[in-house]
């Protein structure tokens, strides 16, 4: 039976900005692969409830695509968590599994952990099966473009989500060697500290009040 | 001594006060001023990403609802509470719009402080601090994942002395079962 998949883009900043980035690479590769695929965008959905309801029900896998605001998920995200929670015994019974891609502005191994394990919760109180989560760890120098464009520094994160579909059509889970290729931040944490406090200094941001 | 209660829970007003009484919160004190603010009152929107309060006005969020004003009492504030539903072992979404939007009271550099990455702190000082989230159920999965978010949070980073407790409350009864609390410190 062919699967549909379902990929939550969780960003307040709608169709743009790097979560986004991710949701349309992860969409571009399943549709590559022939699996059906949509991306649901919470930043114009959230609202429509039956709309978002609607989407679930026809999911087998849902791929949620997410920025980590302090430490967790955004209050968009947990919004929908809460309505799709609220709303759980309209959806048709069946297996639904969750697979998580995190984006953090953070250069840290852990991340995103906080952020995986609330939407590991949700999945556990939904009656989801889990299929692994994964953060980009920093998300930040997506800055928007297309993640076939960010070059080395996101080659991982294209790698891990590459391997979705075969995981998808095995229908195992991502594999555990596999998302400890994302334990380690994709570019020196130090460097990256530094380089943001550089690049302030430049735009002169002020510092007070205001 | 100034304290501020922010109740982002499913619970009224009343009933967080019941609540304080059981985690010893001594709220007839004579030189203690207090106060709620209750965030369903209002009810905040969500944090945008335009980073305008880093950017733009620094310091202040663009979205005029009233936040502006709850982060001005928060900083004039000598003790904080922020009252939480646990909602997959996070803050429930009312209360992690608030969380979310407490962005202006720091600046856009990280720093790097006991073991991990935070954002630098705009103000001198900041108010101490105690989350207490709220479970219908014993579950201490969602517990255990509520105090590592909760101390992880920016607001924990910045302040010098962070509470940390979870109380599993009957709905039926109106009575506070357990209360499982925890010191942490930023």
């Amino acid at each position: 039976m062919k699967k549909n998949i379902l990929i939550v883009s969780g960003s307040p900043r709608g169709k743009n900005g790097n979560t986004a980035s991710i949701a349309e690479y992860a969409y571009k590769k399943l549709t590559l692969e022939q699996l059906q695929s949509a991306i649901l965008y919470l930043e114009t959905e959230i609202n429509r409830v039956e709309n978002i309801l609607k989407h679930m029900d026809a999911a087998d896998v849902i791929i949620l695509a997410i920025p980590v605001y302090q430490n967790s998920v955004p209050g968009l995200v947990m919004e929908f968590f809460e309505k799709v929670y609220n709303n759980k015994n309209i959806l048709i019974r069946k297996e639904r599994k969750l697979l998580v891609i995190a984006n953090s502005g953070f250069a840290e191994r852990g991340a995103g952990s906080g952020a995986i394990k609330t939407c590991m919760l949700f999945a556990r109180d939904i009656g989801m099966v889990w299929m692994g989560g994964f953060t980009a760890a920093p998300g930040t120098l997506i800055d928007g473009k297309a993640l076939e464009k960010t070059g080395n520094t996101y080659q991982r994160l294209r790698l891990m989500i590459d391997i979705i579909p075969g995981c998808i059509r095995s229908g195992k889970a991502i594999p555990e060697d596999a998302l400890h290729l994302m334990d380690k931040p994709l570019m020196s944490p130090l460097i990256y500290r530094i380089a943001g406090r550089i690049i302030q200094r430049l735009k002169k941001i002020d510092s007070s009040r205001g | 001594m100034r304290l501020t209660v922010i109740n982002g829970s499913e619970l009224d007003n009343a009933s967080v006060l019941k609540c304080l009484e059981c985690i010893d919160n001594n709220l007839g004190t004579p030189d203690l001023s207090w106060e709620i603010i209750d965030l369903g009152r209002y009810p905040l929107k969500r944090c945008i990403g335009c980073d305008a309060c880093q950017y733009v006005n620094p310091g202040v969020c663009a979205i005029a609802d009233g936040l502006n004003e709850i982060l001005t009492r928060y900083l004039e504030s000598d003790k904080v509470i922020i009252f939480t539903s646990i909602r997959f072992g996070s803050f429930n979404a009312k209360t992690k719009n608030f969380i979310d939007r407490t962005e202006p009271l720091f600046l856009p550099y990280q720093i790097y402080k006991n073991g991990r990455t935070r954002m630098k702190s705009r103000y001198d000082h900041y108010p101490d601090l105690l989350f207490a989230g709220i479970l219908n159920d014993e579950d201490a999965e969602a517990a255990a994942a509520f105090r590592f978010i909760a101390s992880n949070s920016s607001l924990a980073a910045a302040s010098e002395n962070v509470e940390i407790i979870v109380l599993y409350c009957n709905d039926e009864s109106g009575s506070y079962i357990k209360q499982l609390k925890e010191k942490g410190s930023a």
